[in-house]
């Protein structure tokens, strides 16, 4: 017998994942730039011999999930891929659905409708679906879905129904639905748009049959294809009543400004904010929000995804309600660092004019090294308020002062406590904090 | 967990082909098989330990790996985040330990899978994976003397299925 064949299949099916795949992460990983390799080792496997392709048809998960990654993708790429990605579908047979698909730059939105309508053809067994399409610089307006052009929309009638557990969508105008089902897995829904007629569209259709969601996020980008497939149905929508939402099990919410009316969220957590709207009306909108969804005292956690152009103004200081105790902000900006730095005094007791009960800080892509005397002196000055009201306990970074990285010392520091003498000037003020229990992350 | 009489007994495995080896405690209980074995037979240290499925050569082969990895840490229960991270990088030792000819190749594949060895296993199915890599049909069917076994019919039949993949 040849000695490979002494091989049961189970180590067979090992040695096919691990050819694969250079890491696990994602999985089945269909590239440009690694000319689809593993997905083409995948189909040679199976032309060896009977007893390989056995194994390779055999074993479902060799073939699911699936990671679709293109960038500048043309069209004869694009049917390639969706070529393989249609095989690895039917081969993946009746396994729940993880799918990620990612084409970035691409010049016109047609030449991916027949990879989506692939996807959407497997929509029974959805799990875990996420797609994003971006358009490239030289899209022009006619490579957009047309209002003569309905032909080509895309429609949902159950989306996993019962196995869905996370739905994202870049393109949700290009979507109709048919939804009947109920999606009770259905825990995270994301959908960029830039229309509000087209979110509440989509929000009618998606949001009425769950029952257990628990992070929706609907924002605003101008930096996508723009489909005017749902039209129809969006002026149909226009005609009927305004809708509201609540969601009962929502923790959460990261909305665009203008849709924050339509939702009430008794047991929200963490409010996202894409950018932090500097315009009175949107305060008003979030604070009545707040009210209506009744205070919740499950809401700790404010999280601005953009911060670069914040301002120090009223209605940017309206959205840190005193009760909030932890803070991540993403791309700060120098404003930022004063704004929460700056004290107060109420009954002779010093406090923090901004956040005065804040416990944990984040801190996240502040690549700029110019900036840490900046958060030195924020962590400082918040660790220094007085034993008696201290409130901080962690600060976490992820990307920050590349040229100046957190040191070691201060992320597992000694029992008998960081020599500050071995650490640098930048992070002094920080490890002598350390040094006396606070907490800090990577 | 060991304690430091485990350390120094001394442990009897028996081949298929009836060769006797006596090896470390620590040695011998890289394998997860023998480990259990041992526990069930308790302090008897007379007892050899039968393993019908590994001949002395391979045993042998097997037990140099064991003894190379004798004070590695035992392997965490496999979680799907580990099996996420596995990549085809094998160390410098065990790369060459495991240029061996195909025979001796996939033995010690089997032998590690029924003796429960994972770290060995691993080492093997990544040598394997790693000479599939990159290669046409025809080139990973001459490497392990494979005869191709499809009607033309059918080998017609799934090439056409597959033209796409033919281009690339």
């Amino acid at each position: 017998m040849t000695p490979i064949f002494k091989l049961p299949s189970e180590i067979l099916f090992d040695i096919f994942s691990l050819a694969i795949r250079k890491s696990r992460i994602p999985p089945l990983i269909l590239t440009v730039e690694d000319n689809l390799q593993d997905c083409v080792l995948l189909i040679r496997i199976s032309l060896v011999c009977r007893q390989w392709r056995e194994v390779t048809l055999v074993h479902s998960s060799l073939w699911s999930p699936i990671y679709i990654h293109l960038e500048y993708p043309n069209a004869d790429t694009l049917r390639q891929v969706t070529f393989f990605a249609n095989i690895c579908f039917a081969r993946s047979k009746d396994l729940p659905l993880t799918c990620i698909i990612s084409v970035l730059r691409l010049r016109d939105l047609r030449l991916a409708l027949p990879l989506i309508q692939a996807l959407i053809s497997h929509e029974d067994r959805w799990s875990r679906i996420a797609i994003t399409i971006t358009p490239s610089c030289i899209s022009s307006k006619s490579s957009a879905i047309r209002k003569n052009e309905e032909s080509l929309s895309v429609q949902l009638r159950n989306a996993g129904a019962g196995l869905l557990k996370e739905f994202h969508c870049n393109i949700g105008a290009w979507l109709t639905y048919s939804l009947r089902s109920s999606l009770p897995t259905l825990s995270v829904l994301r959908l960029t748009g830039n229309k509000l007629s087209g979110f509440l569209y989509s929000v009618a259709n998606w949001l009425p049959l769950t029952q257990n969601l628990e992070e929706l996020e609907l924002t605003a980008y101008n930096d996508r294809f723009s489909a005017y497939a749902a039209k129809k149905n969006e002026q149909v929508w226009k005609l009927a009543h305004l809708p509201h939402f609540v969601l009962p099990t929502l923790r959460t919410l990261n909305v665009w400004a203008p849709l924050i009316p339509y939702f009430t969220c008794p047991s929200l957590e963490t409010y996202v904010m894409q950018k932090v709207s500097w315009q009175d009306q949107d305060l008003a909108n979030y604070l009545e929000f707040v009210e209506r969804s009744g205070a919740p005292p499950s809401f700790s956690s404010i999280v601005i995804r953009d911060s670069t152009s914040l301002s120090d103004i009223p209605p940017v200081r309206g959205y840190f309600l005193p009760s909030i105790t932890e803070l991540c902000l993403m791309s700060p900006n120098e404003h930022l660092f004063t704004m929460f730095s700056e004290r107060s005094q109420e009954d002779g007791i010093i406090g923090f004019a901004v956040l005065p009960r804040l416990e944990h800080l984040g801190i996240a892509h502040c690549s700029n090294a110019n900036f840490l005397p900046l958060f030195s002196a924020l962590v400082t000055s918040l660790w220094d308020i007085g034993t008696t009201h201290r409130t901080l306990k962690s600060v976490e970074l992820e990307q920050c002062f590349i040229s100046s990285q957190v040191p070691e010392l201060l992320l597992s520091p000694p029992t008998d406590g960081i020599d500050l003498t071995q650490v640098g000037e930048d992070w002094r003020e920080i490890a002598r904090c350390v040094n006396e229990g606070l907490s800090l992350f990577v | 967990m060991s304690t430091t009489e485990d350390k120094t007994r001394k442990v009897k495995l028996v081949t298929s082909d009836n060769e006797e080896f006596e090896v470390d405690w620590e040695v011998a209980t890289r394998s997860v098989l023998i480990k259990h074995m041992l526990e069930d037979i308790g302090e008897s240290e007379e007892q050899a330990i039968p393993l019908p499925n590994v001949t002395a050569n391979v045993l042998k082969k097997v037990l140099e790996w064991c003894e190379h990895h004798r004070k590695d840490p035992e392997p965490a229960p496999e979680s799907s985040d580990d099996n996420r991270k596995r990549t085809l990088e094998i160390g410098d030792w065990d790369a060459k330990f495991i240029q061996v000819d195909q025979e001796m190749l996939f033995e010690i594949i089997l032998a590690a899978n029924y003796l429960d060895i994972k770290a060995l296993l691993d080492v093997g199915c990544k040598t394997v994976a790693n000479m599939i890599k990159g290669k046409q049909p025809e080139e990973i069917r001459k490497m392990f003397n494979i005869v191709n076994d499809f009607t033309p019919e059918e080998e017609a039949q799934i090439k056409k299925e597959n033209e796409w993949a033919e281009d690339r």
